[in-house]
């Protein structure tokens, strides 16, 4: 057991470095964003027509005249201590941005995660049981065509789609703003169909996969109950291969929230974002990019940790 | 031609405070033109020393020589000439991309005493001598047996005609019928090139069919050799006695 | 090359998907020359029409035609999409290759960092380059390009590190072969399939991408416009003039689809459909028609021998293939007694392993199992209901399989494994499946017992989770244990081991056991009787203390023969069989081992020869049985090589 115990510390120094160099990473390419840039990012921000003297104010007001690496000691500062400094363009602090429309972009994930997970495990592994072995080829077939379909349309693509049937044709949802949950129903529907049809192929060939392991022949030779071989020998199991295979896909849900959003004019922080990058309002973008980037990284370490507890195996060959 | 000569090998795996020792200051003799067979059971460490030996891993200490030379020192090309191995799988050791022809030309790139023209009759030596059709030269190696693929990789492993001759697990992939047929091939080449050989199994019985000598290692360390019918007729280490009682028997032939 | 395009004409998503390809590109080339003008002159007085005639999809606030326009994006999209694709290639590969090129170190570093990468959403990375680019074509292609780039480097390094592990590899580094012509004649030919096809996948994901940069956009500016911009554009006036944004959606879906379709069609995932329709179909038809077979032939039972733990008569096991039915068990009969230790022998394509499946009920759909006479522990399994025959066989049989690596359930704790057939056909608590567990695996010889009920198989040896299959099997006291190659996966001392458990168990608890093995040696050390199995067929059935001296079929004779053992004579050449085991679906009529037998003759390859009673507890199927030499008489043919492949040719072997 000390053996085991070691190894899962070990595991978690491991995660957990990761997790912060990426972070440290992240955070450094979002401050370099600005530095990057070709040119004077403010001038780019205010235009060529703005004075002079405003473009210097900025200037100042954002640090930009102070050394390299006093502006990187400034933004590791802003970042942990929550003053994020404003936006070129309105002055509006960063921090009240941010703070009016977070709410609205993690419903929107929360939303479209829950619902591309339930969906995509519960088809996948129906589908998976009734067509294992060759069974029934006409429904994997009709399977594999729509969610191969489904999954190759990108979010925007499903959501103006949505768009154009229920603002043209029936008008049951709202197609555009943040009022209410019903408002919600078509983003999130946008993000998960697509998702969910990518993810349940994944739930379905690792529902295949697990069928045909020799501990599932040894469950049936043990002539347990059905339900008993499906729900506590293979669902363990065919969960971790899922993961493992479909746990990028899920950081994409995240993002898909910068498109959706736009679509549906949602006042969220991926239409901020969008917005941001368009006027070249940098400081806002930046913290916009780094705050999407982050949850990502969490996510995956999230998905991470649910694996090694769902797979007592993966600690021990990780380490 | 010449004999092998392993002397204090030592293999680590793993660096610092998690290294393993795998083989521990192994050595022996492989004399030349005989048989050596090197029985253990997984985890003794026999086929790190063939990838040792090959150079497919770095010993930390010890030396491997044939015929004088330091095989650690020498350039690939040079230790082809010297020592040539035939891998266990023969499902993963041709490439299923070249034909057998292709395959064995390749391994006669090593020699220097045969011309380009005599090359496609020197496939076609080699072939009739791991009695292989002259056909096959044109086939891929999916459309061969398993049996037909091991006397491919015997083919080639001569096509070098290098000095030693390492074989490792080459018959525990295969039916038993098919078993037979690659140990008379193999003998039959040991007969006619006078190679020395290094036969790495964990079946005592085919050792002892095939080898002359035998060295017995476990957990990285060979605990007993010597001529393979007195080592195996009244083993002296305890771990060899295990051995040969575990080896599963016919009843007594009539 | 030609291989690798063949699964584009063989299936129906591969045609398609090749026309639509052929399809855009044409369109990619000739629409600018048709439709520019109409695409991009500005004509005011017309803004807005409606979708006519002249117009398909209507015109744009300045009178622009939106159909025309559509077309005309087709060329930016597309040579935007094929450029990111590119740049991931281009970064992406050498970067692998390179990575698996340097020590195990810095691949690890590279696999960490390319990991943290590839979990980062493309959409994201696109953004960021796209940004600092500036905002553009050129920019939203970086971006996608650089952001598709770890995938490409991944793919290429986790490629590359498979097939340089592989022995070929490892042959050619042996035989002096360079660096670089390892890579260029064993590695890369094998990995180009695979790099091929996410290479066409990767261009579909850039049309998308790119799309919805333009989309939101950080795209195209005008004047520029691809689908991804006219589809933003369109979506502002979707309430009056909707069919706006038809055009480019429908030529973004299809885009994507096309190339999503080409790289599965190339990798063939589709291309089985009809097959499998075929397999199906032929499946309903073979259990319809065993179903009536059994109706017909469970008449009148001629039993009258003594009681047995099995009884099988005639048992055929059959799996649909496209090609027609298989038969991999072509009519088995054997009896077996209470308390006796049986062993098959054979070697592969024998029909061993289904054999004892069929025999315990485990085949699975499609195959089909057909049999005179089923019977276990005197009960015909066929009319047993479903609920009965569960708990009958879940108490009453227990199996042990080949591989105890992956036998057991990774997920699931050793002690609730073991316990569990008690929990459930016996409704034991659960401290009373403990104490089961406990119990069993103490019995087996797992020391400590009660401490490793809460391991997990992976922290268990070999020969301990085979110890630990067998305790699940003991929990319910069997009447038969059948072990399917136990201890082809252990080491000789760990097999002496579980054969000498296997005796005890046998001796203590009288459980009959049917041990199947392709090793002769391994089952007359454990069992009462052999029965060899060739090609679907039992050749010889008799028992192990007259092995040595009866045996009289050519196979099993050969058998003893061709295996080496501490006995044999080293001077000699082996004995040998001449080819190899006819794979499933080889068989011709006749006796299945006359193409391998030497006293093969016409009547052998016209009649297959019934398994007939030599004497008591002796059974033959040969019509030159071998009675009059002894058996450890070598009569043996030529290494004949090429019958293996092709039966017709000229084998020309070296003579014995």
């Amino acid at each position: 057991m000390a053996i085991l115990h070691n190894a899962v510390a070990r595991l978690w120094t491991k995660r957990v470095l990761t997790l912060a160099i990426s972070l440290i990473a992240v955070l450094t390419l979002s401050f370099l964003m600005i530095q990057l840039i070709p040119g004077d990012p403010v001038r780019m921000a205010l235009g060529p027509d703005a004075p002079a003297s405003l473009v210097e104010e900025r200037r100042i007001q954002l640090g930009l005249d102070q050394p390299l690496y006093l502006q990187y000691l400034n933004y590791w500062k802003a970042v942990l201590t929550g003053q994020l400094g404003s936006s070129i363009i309105t002055g509006q602090p960063v921090s009240l941005i941010i703070e009016s429309r977070l709410g609205n972009t993690v419903l929107l994930v929360i939303a479209s995660l829950s619902a591309t997970m339930l969906l995509s495990i519960i088809v996948g592994i129906v589908i998976g049981i009734i067509t294992h072995g060759g069974k029934r080829p006409t429904a994997r077939f009709s399977f594999n065509f729509f969610s191969g379909f489904a999954g190759a349309l990108p979010e925007f693509l499903i959501a103006v789609a949505l768009v154009y049937f229920f603002a043209v044709t029936i008008k049951i949802f709202p197609v555009a703003g943040a009022a209410g949950p019903l408002s919600f129903v078509l983003p999130a529907t946008a993000i998960t169909l697509g998702s969910a049809a990518t993810m349940m192929r994944i739930v379905r060939s690792s529902t295949a996969t697990v069928l045909d392991q020799d501990y599932i022949l040894v469950a049936r030779s043990k002539r347990l109950p059905r339900a008993r071989i499906y729900l506590r020998h293979a669902l363990p199991n065919l969960l971790t291969a899922a993961l493992t295979l479909g746990g990028l896909q899920l950081g994409a849900i995240v993002t898909g929230t910068i498109v959706v959003e736009n679509v549906f004019a949602i006042p969220g922080l991926g239409t901020a974002l969008v917005n941001a990058l368009i006027t070249r309002d940098f400081p806002v973008a930046q913290i916009l990019m780094l705050i999407f980037a982050s949850s990502v990284l969490i996510l995956n370490l999230f998905i991470d940790i649910l694996l090694t507890v769902l797979d007592p195996r993966s600690t021990l060959q990780e380490a | 031609m010449s004999g092998l000569v392993v002397d204090g090998l030592t293999v680590q795996y793993g660096k610092g405070s998690q290294a393993r020792t795998v083989v521990d200051d192994v050595s022996f003799t492989v004399p030349q033109g005989k048989v050596l067979g090197l029985v253990g059971e997984s985890g003794s460490g026999k086929s790190t020393v063939a990838r040792a030996i090959l150079g497919l891993v770095k010993p930390v200490a010890g030396e491997i020589s044939i015929g004088g030379e330091n095989l650690p020192t020498l350039s690939a090309a040079r230790r082809a000439r010297r020592v040539q191995m035939i891998f266990q799988d023969p499902f993963g050791s041709l490439n299923p991309r070249m034909t057998v022809g292709q395959i064995i030309l390749e391994a006669l790139e090593a020699r220097r005493d045969i011309s380009r023209s005599e090359r496609r009759s020197e496939v076609l030596r080699l072939l009739d001598l791991v009695a292989m059709p002259p056909d096959v030269v044109e086939r891929l190696p999916r459309r061969l047996s398993g049996g037909q693929r091991q006397r491919v990789a015997i083919a080639r492993a001569f096509a070098a005609q290098p000095d030693v001759i390492v074989a490792d697990e080459i018959t525990s992939a295969l039916d038993v019928s098919v078993q037979a047929q690659v140990l008379n091939v193999l003998r039959g080449v040991l007969a006619t090139e006078q190679h020395s050989m290094l036969f790495i199994s964990h079946n005592l019985a085919v050792v002892r069919y095939i080898s002359d000598v035998v060295a017995v290692m476990q957990n990285g360390v060979i605990v007993e050799s010597g001529d393979v019918e007195e080592v195996l007729a009244s083993p002296r280490h305890p771990y060899t006695r295990a051995l040969l009682a575990s080896v599963p028997q016919l009843p007594q032939r009539v | 090359m030609r291989s690798l395009l063949k699964p584009l004409y063989s299936s129906a998503s591969g045609i398609t998907a090749a026309v639509l390809l052929v399809v855009f590109m044409l369109l990619a080339i000739v629409a600018p020359g048709i439709w520019e003008a109409a695409a991009s002159t500005i004509d005011v007085p017309r803004a807005w029409e409606p979708p006519g005639v002249a117009t398909l999809l209507g015109t744009d606030e300045l009178g622009r035609d939106v159909f025309a326009r559509t077309m005309v994006a087709t060329r930016l999209s597309l040579l935007s999409a094929f450029t990111a694709s590119l740049i991931a290639i281009c970064l992406g590969l050498p970067l692998g290759l390179l990575a698996s090129a340097f020590g195990r170190r810095s691949t690890q570093i590279f696999r960490s960092v390319v990991g943290v990468l590839i979990a980062f959403p493309a959409l994201l990375t696109a953004m960021f380059v796209g940004t600092v680019i500036g905002i553009g074509i050129p920019g939203a292609v970086a971006g996608i390009g650089i952001a598709m780039a770890p995938m490409f480097a991944r793919l290429a390094q986790t490629l590359t590190a498979s097939i340089t592990g592989l022995d070929y590899v490892a042959a050619a580094r042996t035989m002096g072969i360079g660096r670089l012509k390892i890579l260029g004649r064993h590695i890369l030919p094998n990995v180009a399939e695979p790099l091929i096809i996410s290479a066409t996948t990767s261009v579909g994901i850039s049309i998308l991408g790119i799309s919805a940069l333009s989309f939101l956009g950080l795209g195209a500016r005008p004047p520029e416009f691809d689908w991804g911009g006219l589809l933003s554009t369109g979506l502002r006036s979707i309430y009056f003039a909707p069919t706006h944004t038809i055009g480019p959606a429908v030529m973004i879906a299809l885009a994507g689809i096309t190339f999503s379709l080409l790289g599965e069609a190339i990798a063939g995932s589709f291309g089985d459909t009809q097959h499998t329709n075929r397999t199906a179909r032929l499946a309903r038809r073979m259990a319809a028609a065993a179903r009536k077979s059994r109706g017909a032939s469970a008449g009148p039972e001629t039993a009258g021998a003594a009681a047995s733990v099995l009884d099988a008569q005639n048992l055929v096991v059959q799996f649909p293939s496209h090609d027609g039915p298989l038969t991999p068990v072509r009519g088995v009969s054997f009896h077996l007694a209470p308390g006796e230790r049986a062993g098959i022998v054979g070697e592969s394509g024998s029909g061993k392993s289904v054999t004892v499946l069929a025999l315990a009920q485990l085949v699975d759909y499609p195959g089909v199992v057909t049999a005179d006479r089923l019977r276990f522990l005197d009960r015909e399994l066929a009319e047993l209901p479903e609920s009965t025959l569960r708990k009958f066989l879940g108490t009453n049989l227990a199996m042990v399989f080949q591989n105890p690596m992956s036998s057991l359930n990774p997920a699931i704790r050793i002690g609730t494994q073991v316990a569990e057939s008690s929990r459930v056909h016996r409704g034991l608590s659960k401290a009373e499946g403990r104490e089961l567990a406990i119990e069993k695996l103490s019995a087996v010889g797992i020391p400590e017992a009660e401490s490793r009920l809460r391991q997990y198989p992976h922290e268990f040896s070999g020969g301990m989770r085979q110890r630990a299959m067998i305790a699940m099997g003991l929990t319910e006291t069997p009447d038969l244990i059948i072990a399917d190659e136990p201890t082809t996966a252990l080491d000789v001392t760990v097999q002496r081991q579980i054969l000498d458990l296997l005796e005890r168990i046998n001796a203590e608890e009288g459980t009959a056991i049917l041990f199947i093995s392709h090793d002769i040696a391994v089952i007359t050390s454990v069992c009462d009787r052999v029965i060899v199995m060739y090609a679907g067929l039992v050749v010889e059935d008799l028992p192990t203390a007259d092995l040595m001296t009866k045996a009289v079929h050519p196979y099993t004779r050969a058998l003893i023969n061709a295996v080496p053992d501490m006995q044999t004579d080293r001077s000699r050449e082996l004995a040998t069989i001449p080819g190899r085991p006819p794979m499933v679906g080889e068989t011709a009529k006749g006796c299945p081992f006359a193409t391998r037998c030497a006293f093969a003759t016409d009547l052998c390859r016209e009649e297959r020869p019934e398994l007939l009673a030599r004497e008591t507890g002796h059974l033959a199927a040969c019509w030159h049985p071998q009675e009059t030499v002894p058996v450890s008489v070598q009569v043996s043919a030529p290494v004949d090589a090429d019958r293996e492949t092709e039966p017709g040719a000229s084998g020309e072997g070296d003579q014995p």
